[in-house]
């Protein structure tokens, strides 16, 4: 009685949750705009109250579907934003904003593609793979999964939108590892990926300090390697997979090497490194960065108050109403305030890995484990960004970044998650 | 496994938090104010300068320049296209992208500071570019004030001129309250009372955005007023100055000086040819294109010649060497030389001539001698008195030396004399002999600026004191009340006897009544003295012109020095000047119709008829004005074939 209770009843705190960090956006995006008496940004807040409830509406709308027609219609969806990523692509000098081709127009809404193509793929991998099981060591098992991701990451790659491709790949691992993979296999997946980072680490340091580090640059790169060795080996991995896994990792390892070193040109290597150093070019690429520092530090503890940001007032935070909102927060309610949002995002991914945990559907669960992933990961990036942690890639907050397509995606991505606990979980 | 990651995520951030928002807030609450906060100066506007009426010779004007904010400026083509398509009322583009491209890329080094595209831009382009704000995000239209002169080049050389500081000196003037790109006063008064006329800088805390926008003033830092600079109310009558400048030959160079010997003040600066103070604050396009001009101008239009411009003062000085000769008790008013003037006189194997050719002045004393400028009785006169006799009276005159007027540039001139002499031309061995005190009291080794021979005559006239020559009448604040009187300063006692001066007086007077060499130089009612001079100069044949006038002679108001370089004679070029502007002054001016008016209390004063047409001369007078020009042209002459140590304006 219990069980069933719970599972078929509304999750209220995710509901709750969810509501207040929307609005606690409207607010930031209020606070971060109003000075605009004229232009683009000129009350802007009453659009993200617009799109805010529209969002409720489709949280409602999709609590009430029942998760089986979500699942016959995973495809479709699937299909649908592809089609709208190459009419973006094909369409793209009619709108582009920022000089990416993101946009298409439909009857005069501007639709970010890309975002539904979250979904869309999202979607479309839960349902492929809670047919079918993946495993590394059956190869052919693979081929489906990862065309379904490629198709869009290559599209997105192409506008270039390389946040959300990285969003693609982010949001599959876990899917893999619910799915059937172990924790060895999205290791040996995700080597190359460790490998290109750890080559790349001693190169900007370099570039940033200036100073060289001879022979020991290989160093980090080598031991990682030599672990990724010695796992193979104990693990007696096939063949097949000795070779993939050692052919990626050198792959990668040294393609960075040659293209840090010969394709770069000295303005790109600095607007990658300059969340390491933001101050070695201070109105340039490191701007956005020590503006957002200086925000959410100023803030101290409490913050100066509602509307009393000098930095987002005064308009010296760049894309402070969409990708650097958490500064104005910061600024404005101070670690207390900061504290809170970030309890309020921890307690939507314990309760999105809750639904996931609790689902015995494959396809709910899977579509709930994507669903926090794609909100994790936005969350925990777009933050560490805004405190300089990581380098500035085009990746909004949930929630509280201003943005239709985006807050609709969201509404989407909390809808599948409470729509998991009500539904009816067998077909 | 996923848990997990989540964790170690939500704490890193944290953790990040943490540092940012407490450990490392310090830094961040500075950096987050210095952003917001701008502190302006405020420059107060700069005190005018006026005449002795309260004409302005200076003013400030409200200038608009266009300035570009790079940091704001969105769509640069956009916006490049949409100012060239301004066009002025005459149909001229006023914006060329070319120029505009250069300017934003240099302006892009400085994203957050307003830089200057277009300075100084008529109102109607003003308008424009404001109705199309909206199209021109970037683009800002800021307002400043300029200085203008009314007077444009007529008042230049008193009044000087506005330009940026000089490299060499900010170092020092960036210590009291300047900036770089201030203009300063460069020359003239708006040098010399630079600290006067500018005020002090006031400061504001402004809270701007990041793209420059003022949002108002900072409300807990409490702003600093500007203080005002004072007006400067001069001594200058600009009136009689034109007037001056327009009976002044234009295409010669020169100087016209007029001082009144009883308290010093400057009544007319003039100096000739001269340069439009408003070209050097307007836009920096047009100053420097004219700067260059100017500069490479081979007449030196910068060059103040009234001050600075140093001339033989050729028989001018003759009446310097005739008051020492009276003081001295080595003539009096009826002694005559003893050798007559027939033409030339003999000292050892010299033969000085005098202008006039055989037969001569015949025997002369020294009213005639100084009304007919006769050489040949101030050789002797020089002879007996000595170099250093003269120089003394000299000295006392205030010649040779810097007068102390409140200008920059100002030139001491040369006496010549035994040991200067000696000492100045050590390097070609040149040596002093008796016959150089032949030229010495003929005015032919010494130069003088102009200045400095209307403060000798004035000081004859006045026969006490002369006074320290001054622009500066009153300094005054903003509400017209009075700050600071600049009261006369005695520059020389002058110790002569009474006959001495009642007789130089008489010679002046001589000279300028019909028959004299300065006849034309003569005011009717008004008893004017002068002297005509005709300095020789190694630059060219013709001679400048030379002129000095005092009066009323026996009380003078107005004392004038007029010298005109390579013009010919004194009297025909240079003593006209003189005439029209005692004419207007004692025609015109309050001060000189009192005058008039004492001396002529029948006649009532006809402001309408000027006074130079004067009632037809008497046949006799016509004739000795004629001779009269006769002398004065064979004045010029040369008489001594030898080059002056110095001559012309170098």
């Amino acid at each position: 009685m219990d069980d069933l209770r719970r599972k078929n009843s509304l999750d209220f705190t995710l509901l709750l949750t969810a509501v207040a960090l929307w609005v606690i956006g409207i607010f930031l995006v209020y606070s971060a705009t109003y000075i605009h008496e004229s232009g683009p940004l000129a009350g802007i807040y009453k659009q993200q109250i617009l799109w805010v409830v529209m969002a409720l509406l489709i949280v409602i709308l999709i609590i009430s579907i029942p998760a089986r027609y979500i699942s016959k219609g995973a495809y479709a969806f699937y299909g649908m934003s592809l089609v709208m990523l190459v009419l973006a692509i094909a369409t793209g000098s009619g709108v582009s904003a920022k000089g990416a081709e993101r946009w298409i127009l439909v009857g005069g809404l501007k639709i970010q593609p890309s975002e539904f193509a979250k979904v869309g793929l999202l979607l479309a991998l839960a349902k492929r793979l809670s047919e079918r099981p993946v495993s590394l060591y059956n190869l052919p098992t693979l081929i489906v999964p990862v065309s379904l991701i490629l198709v869009p990451f290559a599209l997105v790659l192409k506008q270039p939108d390389l946040g959300t491709a990285m969003v693609f790949c982010v949001m599959a691992l876990p899917m893999f590892y619910w799915s059937s993979l172990t924790l060895l296999d999205v290791f040996y997946v995700v080597s190359p990926l460790i490998s290109l980072l750890l080559s790349a680490i001693p190169l900007l340091l370099t570039f940033n300090t200036g100073e060289s580090w001879g022979v020991f640059e290989a160093v980090p790169w080598g031991l990682f390697f030599l672990v990724v060795v010695v796992l193979l080996y104990i693990f007696r991995a096939p063949l097949y997979i000795w070779i993939g896994v050692i052919v990626g990792n050198i792959t990668t390892a040294t393609v960075t090497t040659v293209v840090w070193g010969s394709v770069l040109k000295d303005y790109q290597k600095m607007r990658i490194t300059s969340f390491m150093n933001p101050q070695a070019d201070p109105f340039g690429s490191g701007y956005q960065v020590i503006q957002s520092k200086v925000a959410i530090g100023s803030g101290h503890i409490f913050g100066k108050g509602y509307l009393q940001g000098t930095q987002s007032r005064l308009s010296f935070l760049p894309e402070q109403h969409t990708d650097f909102i958490f500064s104005v927060l910061g600024e404005q309610f101070g670690l207390v305030g900061c504290s809170l949002v970030v309890i309020l995002f921890a307690t939507l991914i314990i309760k999105g890995l809750m639904v996931t945990y609790g689902c015995r559907n494959r396809f709910i669960n899977l579509t709930a484990i994507g669903c926090t992933a794609i909100l994790g990961f936005h969350i925990f990036v777009n933050i560490a960004m805004t405190l300089g942690m990581t380098p500035v890639t085009g990746i909004p907050l949930p929630f509280l970044s201003y943005g239709g397509s985006f807050t609709m995606t969201v509404a989407i991505l909390v809808g599948l998650l409470l729509n998991a606990r009500v539904t009816d979980q067998d077909f | 496994m996923v848990a997990v990651v989540c964790c170690v995520a939500m704490t890193v951030l944290l953790v990040n938090l943490y540092r940012l928002q407490v450990i490392e807030a310090e830094e961040s609450i500075r950096v987050s104010n210095e952003n917001s906060m701008r502190e302006q100066v405020v420059l107060p506007p700069r005190g005018r300068i006026l005449d002795r009426n309260g004409n302005e010779l200076a003013r400030n004007r409200p200038a608009y320049s266009i300035c570009v904010l790079p940091y704001s400026l969105r769509n640069r083509d956009a916006v490049i296209s949409s100012l060239c398509k301004i066009r002025d009322v005459e149909g001229n583009a006023v914006f060329d992208s070319v120029t505009l491209v250069q300017q934003i890329r240099k302006a892009n080094t400085r994203k957050f500071e307003l830089t200057r595209i277009k300075e100084d831009v008529p109102i109607d382009i003003v308008s424009i570019v404001e109705e199309h704000y909206m199209e021109l995000p970037g683009i800002v239209v800021e307002t400043e004030s300029r200085r203008e002169y009314p007077y444009g080049p007529s008042a230049f050389h008193a009044v000087g001129y506005m330009g940026e500081i000089p490299e060499n000196e900010f170092d020092t003037l960036r210590n009291q309250d300047y900036y770089w790109g201030d203009l300063m006063g460069r020359a003239g008064l708006e040098r010399t009372y630079e600290s006067v006329m500018r005020g002090k800088c006031g400061r504001e805390y402004l809270e701007v955005n990041a793209y420059g926008k003022s949002l108002g003033t900072v409300s807990n830092i409490k702003k600093i007023d500007p203080t005002y600079g004072y007006d400067l109310y001069t001594t200058l009558d600009i009136n009689l100055q034109l007037a001056a400048q327009k009976a002044f030959p234009d295409s010669l160079k020169g100087a016209v000086v007029a001082v009144d010997p009883r308290n010093g003040d400057v009544l007319v600066l003039f100096s000739n040819p001269s340069v439009d103070p408003n070209i050097f604050s307007s836009s920096s396009s047009v100053r420097s294109k004219t700067w260059a001009a100017v500069a490479a101008d081979r007449n030196l239009p910068l060059n103040n010649r009234a001050i600075a411009g140093v001339y033989p003062p050729g028989s001018t000085f003759k009446v310097l060497t005739g008051i020492t000769g009276l003081d001295a008790g080595i003539i009096s008013k009826d002694s005559r030389m003893p050798s007559t003037c027939g033409g030339s006189f003999r000292f050892g194997n010299r033969i000085a001539k005098c202008h006039k050719p055989p037969p001569g002045h015949g025997s002369t004393n020294i009213i005639s001698a100084v009304q007919y400028s006769c050489n040949v009785y101030f050789y002797q006169l020089g002879l007996k008195l000595g170099d250093t006799r003269i120089n003394k009276y000299a000295n006392m005159f205030s010649l040779g030396s810097v007068t102390g007027i409140d200008l920059p540039g100002e030139k001491a001139g040369y006496l010549s004399g035994e040991k200067a002499y000696n000492e100045r031309f050590a390097a070609r061995k040149w040596r002093w002999t008796q016959g150089l005190v032949m030229d010495l009291a003929i005015g032919q080794q010494q130069v003088l600026t102009p200045l400095q021979l209307a403060l000798m005559v004035g000081g004859m006239g006045n026969g006490k004191l002369i006074y320290t020559p001054r622009l500066l009448s009153e300094e005054r604040n903003k509400d017209g009340i009075l700050v600071y009187q600049n009261l006369p300063v005695v520059r020389n006692k002058i110790a002569v006897g009474q006959y001495a001066l009642d007789v130089i007086r008489e010679a002046l007077a001589a000279v300028v009544r019909p028959g004299g060499t300065g006849w034309r130089a003569g005011v009717q009612g008004i008893p004017v003295g002068g002297k005509t001079g005709s300095a020789q100069n190694p630059h060219s044949d013709i001679s400048h012109a030379m002129f000095i006038a005092v009066a009323p002679v026996d009380d003078p108001v107005i004392a004038v020095a007029v010298a005109i370089e390579n013009a010919g004679g004194g009297g025909a070029v240079a003593a006209p000047v003189a005439g029209a502007l005692l004419n207007y002054f004692f025609s015109e001016t309050e001060e000189g119709k009192s005058v008039y008016k004492k001396y002529n209390p029948d006649s009532e004063l006809k402001t309408k008829r000027p006074l130079t047409q004067r009632p037809a001369l008497s046949a006799a007078e016509s004739a000795a004005n004629a001779a009269a020009d006769a002398a004065d042209r064979s004045e010029s002459a040369p008489a001594i074939r030898r080059p002056t140590p110095e001559g012309g304006n170098d």
